[in-house]
């Protein structure tokens, strides 16, 4: 193992470059750079332009500028700080988007940070996530701890959690003066989780053990079993222990 | 195997788990992503399981996860090999194969100190299948050459492993899980056994003697 680390050179493009898949130690691109084949690094840093063929392994990325990772990628923590495509399945311990982040996969992460905007286009598994921005989520939802402020309009299928807490941020966006269309708030099918607070939530269908709906819901049908409240703003259309 | 179908809540109400719990143990992969079978109803749609399956592990995983973690779990019901190799001497003293399934399967292969999970899994089937009587000696042969030219192309998915005779000719024939198979009405099925099963009852008696 020793030696193989011994092997892994640094890889660093500055200005406009390419660079062939492998083993490397660092790689870093700083312009622009094209990476054509699976590479597998300890550290990956873009602060320009990349575009990745392959697959990306690594110990950590970071991209600043704008990304696309064409294969699969698998790290110990990922940083999107500008826009980054991805377009198979992500996979790591923690992922932080503060720019765009777009996946065209599935993602599978144990801390999920999203502080801009994701779209997620296959299912999110995460053990806690923690969202500050917007997400839209085209498959399931399924984490251990949701914990949503609401900054833009929100979108997932269906959501099932231990525990999920969704707030609305404290500033009044400018658009939302406007028209109510644009105003935040979360949109889901189905959500369902042991223990529930939701506010300005659009959603069909609520189960849980604890619910509680805070204002501005819009809620077709509630089912839990312990415990239900409700907030006299929100509309609940049907609610039933079950 | 029957295809009877629970819906989430049913499920949820029967075994008195929470939401929670079933996507927890999902994350965790206790619960393979197939057996979450989507389907509409009257309500729009709704999440269904196969029922046998579904409640057999549930129990399962109830009744262990008190002495193992959620992880040392999902790596018991994986249908993963695992990155088990156990030495000749440890395979005989903890009792994962008798002596005489181990001479059996020994007299086929050159003589080594180390075995990977797959030889002992195909030990391990041996054992089970001339223990439950339900091959001779001569018969575990072909077992033991079926499950090396084949296996393989089954690794890390569910199938079984079923034995059939016709006219007292023993044949062995590795299935993908579940699939139906028909024929002629001369043929007799002796036996038919999940590999996955194999798998977990063998990564349980592994973890154990470790223990």
């Amino acid at each position: 193992m020793a030696q193989q680390q011994n092997a892994r050179y640094d890889m660093h493009i500055s200005g406009v470059g390419k660079a062939a898949g492998g083993q490397y130690g660092n790689m870093q691109i700083d312009g622009m750079g094209k990476v054509n084949g699976d590479i597998d690094c300890l550290a990956c840093e873009v602060n320009g332009t990349s575009h990745f063929y392959g697959a990306v392994i690594a110990e950590s990325i970071r991209i600043s500028g704008t990304g696309t990772v064409d294969g699969e990628a698998k790290a110990g923590s990922i940083l999107v700080e500008g826009f980054s495509t991805f377009k198979k399945d992500v996979s790591c311990k923690s992922i932080a988007v503060n720019g765009r982040g777009v996946l065209e996969g599935n993602l599978t992460a144990e801390t999920v940070e999203i502080g801009g905007s994701a779209k997620i286009k296959g299912d999110l598994e995460s053990e806690t996530i923690r969202v500050q921005g917007g997400f839209s989520i085209g498959g399931f939802l399924n984490a251990g701890e949701l914990d949503i402020t609401l900054q833009h309009v929100s979108q997932a299928k269906d959501i099932g959690v231990e525990k999920i807490t969704v707030k609305k941020g404290g500033r009044r966006r400018f658009f939302e003066q406007i028209t109510p269309v644009l105003a935040s708030r979360l949109e889901a099918n189905v959500i369902e989780g042991d223990e529930i607070y939701l506010e300005y939530t659009h959603a069909n269908t609520v189960r849980g053990n604890r619910v509680t709906i805070g204002p501005g819901c819009r809620i077709k049908l509630v089912e839990y079993k312990e415990e239900f409240k409700q907030d006299p703003s929100s509309q609940v259309k049907k609610a039933q222990q079950v | 195997m029957s295809d009877e179908l629970i819906s989430k809540k049913e499920l949820l109400e029967l075994t008195g788990i929470s939401y929670g719990q079933l996507y927890r143990w999902k994350r965790k992969n206790l619960i393979p992503e197939e057996w979450f079978v989507r389907k509409s109803s009257f309500t729009g749609q709704e999440t269904f399981f196969p029922k046998e399956k579904m409640l057999t592990r549930i129990d399962k995983i109830l009744n262990m996860k008190d002495d193992l973690s959620l992880d040392e779990l999902a790596d018991v019901f994986s249908p993963n090999p695992g990155e088990i190799t156990l030495q000749r001497q440890s395979i005989l003293e903890r009792n994962i194969v008798s002596k005489l399934t181990f001479e059996l399967y020994m007299q086929h292969h050159e003589p080594s100190d180390w075995f990977s999970f797959d030889q002992i899994l195909c030990m391990y089937v041996l054992e089970t299948m001339l223990k439950n009587g339900s091959i001779t000696q001569v018969e575990g042969e072909i077992l033991i050459q079926t499950m090396e030219d084949h296996y393989g192309a089954f690794a890390g998915t569910d199938c079984e492993l079923a034995l059939i005779r016709k006219m007292g000719v023993p044949m062995f024939a590795l299935l993908p899980a579940s699939c139906e198979v028909h024929f002629d009405r001369d043929v007799k099925w002796v036996s038919r056994i999940s590999l996955s099963q194999c798998i977990q009852e063998l990564k349980l008696k592994i973890g154990e003697s470790e223990g």
